[in-house]
């Protein structure tokens, strides 16, 4: 059923990925405009700020991915570290192709 | 008519078996041997249940032997504490009887198993006896019955190591057997008297001497030997191992459970509850020796490479809950303890049953050999699951039920740490069920396994063993019968005397 | 008439059993009616009864109501059973058959724990999801997966044994077993909470779910991730509503989890986690115990069970086509699995809340009753959580799963019947975020919410956009934890290596120390080893003659040790 999985180059290189992305990034754009367009109802004050939810959403992405870049040489282990691994499935010295 | 043998009926249940064992030998044709075997093992089932009644309503049913009036005759006494395990072991003898014949004509020589039927008879016959019997010494001569004949019973194993572990256990029977008579005879020495409810009233008086606080050393290690109370166990793994099925099935379901009885009905009714608990410390040896009971024989049963050692193991466990309860001794913990000896019983019966069916067609009962036999015997491996499950204490089964009783005499006497004993018992036993159930169906048959090792074992074998696994979750989905029955044992003891 | 609807007999739980039964004794081309049709009758049953305490029946001394149906049971058995039809559906292509009576059992149990009236019944059927659910594992067939179930088994069990002891300690404290509030002022009550925070995933307790739910089947994942958790979620709104120290445990599952998904490459194990971090929103909303939190709790938990169940079943469907759902060997999957591929999106958006898929009019309850209470420090940890909920599940899972790089696999898309069970479970996500209103009318509790406002759905989008933007940026600048394979270390480190290295250490000295002991025995007493060498025969008969020896030994101490207390 499956077969040894090829690297090809990734998806957001080409060409066709820029659009996705482009679009993206007008949405973005957009919602930031909105900030001027609709009344707000903060419960605390703070989360009345110019750009809040933005903001958050952006800094929570960032810092918790740098975070779990550190973490992972913390806990990161070899697939079989407990030994649990079948018989057969074991063999992954020969490691798979890598994602960098 | 009918009256003469209702009034009989207590002898009877001993006579008949003990009648039956020569008339086997003298049929000496299987057939016969089996007819015979199978009609004395229901008829006593049945007259057991009409003394069961006959104990509820009337409290107590008394008989002196060849009509000579108890203290000098021997006395027969059902009341509601044996008349339970009088019950358990009938039910059990009825069931093996239709259990015997395909795992009889599978396991031993053909010429040999008239002898099989005949000395199963005469263990029923001893084990019956000590349960009813009211009397110190007649108890010991019944006991030396009902072993001697499991001696034998062992030593017909298919295996060569069945001798070997009959000898140990005769051994150690024997070492067992001559304190019970050691301390019976001391304490006869202190009172000039054998019976027990005679002994009860005349005990308290000399209670202070040593005479008779060694003698109570002596029945209770003599007796725990036989129930293979921690650390008197040593014997039991290799004999239930290497005896045939029917007879491990047999053994493993009432001859601990006969004993441990006569554990309590010594210590409860003949030397007393404030006397063997409350001025000796009693309670607080069996206590601690049960709660290493439960946990080093889980462990050891988990590491076990055959399946029926693996049971065996666990018993020895299982005899840890047992004690536990009536060591509490409060009315809460022997009623518990009393209903584990009977759900035990039922559980243990029906998984040595299902064992035996699978060796009666693999010929072997290692774990290895059980692998993938889920889809060749699917009715007898859905057995042991379910037996299995009833071991752990899953809820629906007999096992959940003496779990939950138990735990609420844990609590009531205070008893923390042997509740949590108790509770990683119980995680313990979901490993070595697990291993079992693993091997059964998520394993695959080896592939040089021949054409024959498929299909189901014989009618009669699957009837017993699903007999006995209804038993269980009859129990586990309605016990409030059997919950009252213990209540009623466990207050009449503690209210003393038979 | 009907008179029947009173009585335990009339328990969806029961119709459940009955179809179990019924898979394990016919035919298979029967065998959709029983996994899809008792479901939805069931179903149809639920809504039958009428409320109130029925289906007494007496147990060892203790009356048991095993039929309560009121606001909260039902929404939940209903959603139980509705998402019971769908894994049937799911499920249909699988020939084997413990698989389908072990998921129907286990479907029944939650059910019938959910329409518990007491405690007792509760931990029956407690056990019941423990014991049924563990086959779903078994059924892998590996040897890991066996090792894996028996773990999954014991924390299981163990949960099971907390409520027991729990309940016998409140009944003898109260004289109850009804499982109404508990509350933490007893041990009772605390050792039932703790058995109930197992299941539920809190933070250190957690790991068996991430353990176990990727090994099991294609199949028993998804079904293994309805049920047990979200009966626990079920019996803390019942037993523990309001109770404060549920506010900051939740908080803390919401985050931490999802750090854990971030580096994590078995994709299932990714879901595993963003599972756990979802009920961490249902249990801040149990802590802060207003009504409008509470429905928010019911209303995610219906929510969550079909978006997961959905991401859960495309993944299955990846694991059955390709054989594996590491993201480090996946890749481009678009081409040859188109409808999965959409299914998993929708999947996502629902998980992420993004306006007018589920997760949307759900969530935002939570986070509306949190700023109602004044609660900012846990508002703005559920709003970081919901950031973070855009990228693990919602981006990830699909992304690395179906785009990200072709790794060449030419595969099936996946069978009809999953496709089926995944486009109905992808239009009931969409159906509950464009209606709400069915789903609001159908919550426990009286509380008006209004999830569409302008301003809401503005600052959702916001942050979701912003969210997926640094996702874009990160992987551009291959910031992006890379997926390689390997596995991370959580709790379960404790129980899968320190706990059997302390024990192989104690076994080691134990050991040496015997030896020592022996040493010095053998030296000072080899005059009487020699002795019972000579008496006991030859050397290999030693060791069964020892024995013997040994259980004599133990009957003189034994003896011995009752004489000198006694005297």
């Amino acid at each position: 059923m499956s077969r040894p999985p090829v690297n090809t180059p990734r998806l957001l290189s080409e060409r066709a990925a820029r659009i996705p992305a482009a679009a993206l990034l007008a949405v973005c754009l957009m919602l930031v405009g909105a900030e001027f367009a609709y009344e707000k109802h903060p419960y605390f004050g703070f989360d009345g700020f110019f750009g809040f939810y933005a903001l958050v959403g952006f800094a929570t992405v960032i810092v918790a991915v740098l975070l779990a870049r550190l973490l992972r040489p913390m806990i990161g282990r070899h697939e079989n570290h407990y030994g649990e691994a079948d018989p057969g499935i074991a063999e992954l010295d020969s490691e798979g192709p890598t994602d960098e | 008519m009918i009256t003469h043998f209702f009034n009989q009926m207590p002898a009877l249940v001993v006579v008949v078996p003990m009648l039956a064992a020569p008339l086997v030998v003298l049929a000496h044709r299987q057939w016969a041997a089996w007819l015979i075997f199978v009609g004395a093992c229901w008829a006593i089932f049945g007259m057991a249940f009409l003394l069961f009644v006959e104990a509820k309503i009337a409290g107590q049913v008394s008989y002196a032997v060849g009509g000579w009036a108890p203290p000098f005759g021997i006395q027969l006494v059902i009341d509601p504490f044996n008349a339970l395990v009088l019950l358990l072991v009938t039910g059990v003898a009825a069931l093996t009887s239709l259990y015997a014949r395909a795992s009889i004509a599978a396991e031993i020589v053909a010429e040999r198993g008239y002898l099989v039927y005949a000395l199963l008879l005469l263990c029923i016959a001893g084990l019956v006896g000590i349960t009813i019997t009211g009397d110190a010494f007649n108890l010991f001569v019944f006991l030396e019955i009902s072993s001697l004949s499991s001696y034998a019973l062992i030593a017909m194993g298919p295996k060569r190591r069945a001798l070997l572990s009959a000898f140990q256990y005769l051994i150690m029977g024997t070492v067992g057997g001559t304190f019970l008579l050691i301390g019976i005879g001391l304490v006869f020495m202190m009172t000039g008297t054998l019976n027990m409810a005679d002994l009860a009233s005349r005990l308290p008086p000399v209670a202070d001497t040593h005479t008779v606080q060694a003698a109570l050393a002596f029945i209770v290690v003599g007796l725990s030997l036989k129930a293979a109370l921690f650390p008197l166990h040593v014997w039991l793994p290799n004999a239930y191992t290497y005896a045939p099925s029917v007879v491990s099935a047999f053994i493993s379901a009432t001859a601990t459970k006969v004993a441990v009885y006569a554990v309590f009905r010594f210590v409860f009714t003949v030397f007393g509850v404030d006397y063997a608990f409350g001025t000796l410390p009693l309670g607080e040896v069996l206590l601690v020796l049960s709660a290493i009971a439960m946990i080093a024989a889980s462990l050891a049963a988990i590491f076990q490479t055959d399946v029926k050692r693996l049971l065996a193991w666990s018993s020895i466990a299982q005899m840890g809950y047992i004690v536990a309860g009536f060591a509490l001794a409060t009315p809460d913990g022997i009623s518990a303890g009393l209903v584990h000896l009977l759900n035990h019983g039922l559980i243990k019966g029906a998984l040595f049953m299902a064992v035996g069916a699978l060796f009666w067609r693999l010929r072997g009962s290692s774990i290895n050999d059980l692998a993938g036999m889920g889809r060749a015997m699917p009715v007898t491996s859905a057995a042991f699951v379910v037996g299995g499950l009833s071991l752990i204490g899953v809820p629906a089964t007999a096992g959940f039920i003496s779990k939950w009783v138990l735990l609420s005499a844990l609590f009531e006497a205070h008893r923390y740490l042997l509740v949590a004993m108790l509770l990683l018992a119980s995680l313990l036993s979901i490993i070595y069920v697990g291993r079992v159930i693993e091997a059964l169906y998520f394993r695959a048959r080896p592939d040089d396994v021949t054409e024959h090792a498929h299909g189901e074992a014989p009618l009669g074998m699957q009837l017993a063993t699903w007999a006995l696994i209804a038993a269980n979750i009859a129990i586990g989905l309605h016990a409030t019968p059997e919950l009252g029955a213990a209540q009623r044992a466990a207050a009449g003891l503690m209210g003393g005397g038979t | 008439m009907s008179d029947w609807l009173g009585q335990a007999i009339a328990s969806p739980a029961l119709a459940l059993f009955f179809a179990a039964l019924l898979v394990a004794v016919t035919p298979r081309l029967l065998h959709g009616l029983w996994l899809v049709g008792v479901p939805a009758a069931a179903l149809a049953l639920l809504f039958a009864l009428p409320e109130g305490m029925h289906g007494t029946v007496s147990m060892f001394g203790h009356e048991l109501s095993t039929l309560r149906v009121d606001g909260l049971s039902r929404l939940w058995g209903a959603i139980f059973l509705l998402s019971a039809a769908l894994t049937g559906l799911y499920g249909l292509n699988v020939k084997d058959r413990l698989q389908h009576v072990a998921s129907l059992l286990y479907a029944g149990s939650a059910v019938g724990a959910v329409l518990a009236g007491d405690l007792v019944t509760l931990f029956l059927f407690w056990e019941g999801t423990a014991i049924s659910s563990v086959f779903l594992i078994w059924a892998r067939r590996t040897v890991r997966a066996h090792i894996v179930g028996v773990r999954y088994l014991i924390i299981q069990v163990i949960s099971g044994l907390l409520l027991m002891v729990g309940t016998i300690i409140h009944q003898r404290a109260t004289g109850s077993i009804a499982f109404n509030t508990l509350g933490l002022d007893s041990a009772g009550g605390w050792l039932i909470f703790l058995s109930f925070g197992i299941k539920a995933g809190f933070p250190l307790l957690h790991n068996w779910i991430q353990d176990a739910y990727p090994e099991a089947t294609v199949y028993g994942t998804v079904v293994l991730s309805i049920f047990t958790t979200k009966l626990a979620i079920y019996a803390l709104a019942r037993g523990f509503a309001g109770t404060d120290l549920l506010i900051p445990i939740g908080a803390v599952m919401t985050i931490f989890p999802l750090i854990f998904a971030l580096i994590e490459n078995d994709l299932r194990r990714v879901l595993a986690y963003c599972l756990n971090n979802q009920l961490g929103f249902m249990v801040v909303a149990i802590g802060i115990g207003t009504p409008l939190a509470l429905n928010g709790a019911a209303a995610h938990a219906v929510a969550h069970i079909l978006y997961k169940g959905l991401l859960f079943m495309t993944m299955g469907a990846v694991l059955y086509r390709v054989g594996t759902v590491k993201a480090s060997q996946l890749g481009g999957l678009y081409r040859s699995m188109p409808a999965t591929t959409v299914f998993c999106i929708v999947g996502a958006m629902a998980s992420s809340a993004v306006p007018l898929f589920s997760a949307f009019v759900s969530k935002s309850m939570i986070q509306g009753a949190l700023g109602y209470e004044h609660m900012a420090v846990v508002w703005v940890v559920l709003l970081v959580a919901a950031g973070l909920g855009a990228i693990v599940p919602g981006i990830k899972v699909p992304f690395f799963a179906f785009f990200h790089r072709d790794r060449g696999y030419r595969v099936k898309e996946a069978p009809f019947n999953m496709q089926l069970a995944m486009g109905a479970t992808a239009l009931l996500c969409i159906a509950v975020g464009v209606f709400p209103g069915a789903l609001y009318a159908l919550l426990p509790y009286e509380a008006t919410y209004n999830a569409y406002t302008l301003s809401h759905v503005i600052n959702q989008l916001q942050l979701l956009a912003f969210a997926a933007l640094a996702f874009v940026l990160l992987y551009a600048a291959r910031l992006f934890p890379a997926n390689v394979r390997g596995l991370n270390l959580d709790t379960d480190w404790a129980y899968r290596r320190a706990l059997p290295a302390l024990v192989e250490r104690f076994r080691q000295s134990s050991v040496s120390l015997r030896a020592r002991v022996m040493h010095v025995f053998s030296r000072n007493g080899s005059r009487a080893a020699d002795w019972l060498a000579s008496a006991f025969g030859l050397g290999g008969a030693m060791a069964r003659t020892w024995t013997t020896g040994v259980m004599l030994l133990w009957v003189i101490v034994l003896l011995a040790l009752y004489l000198v207390i006694y005297y």
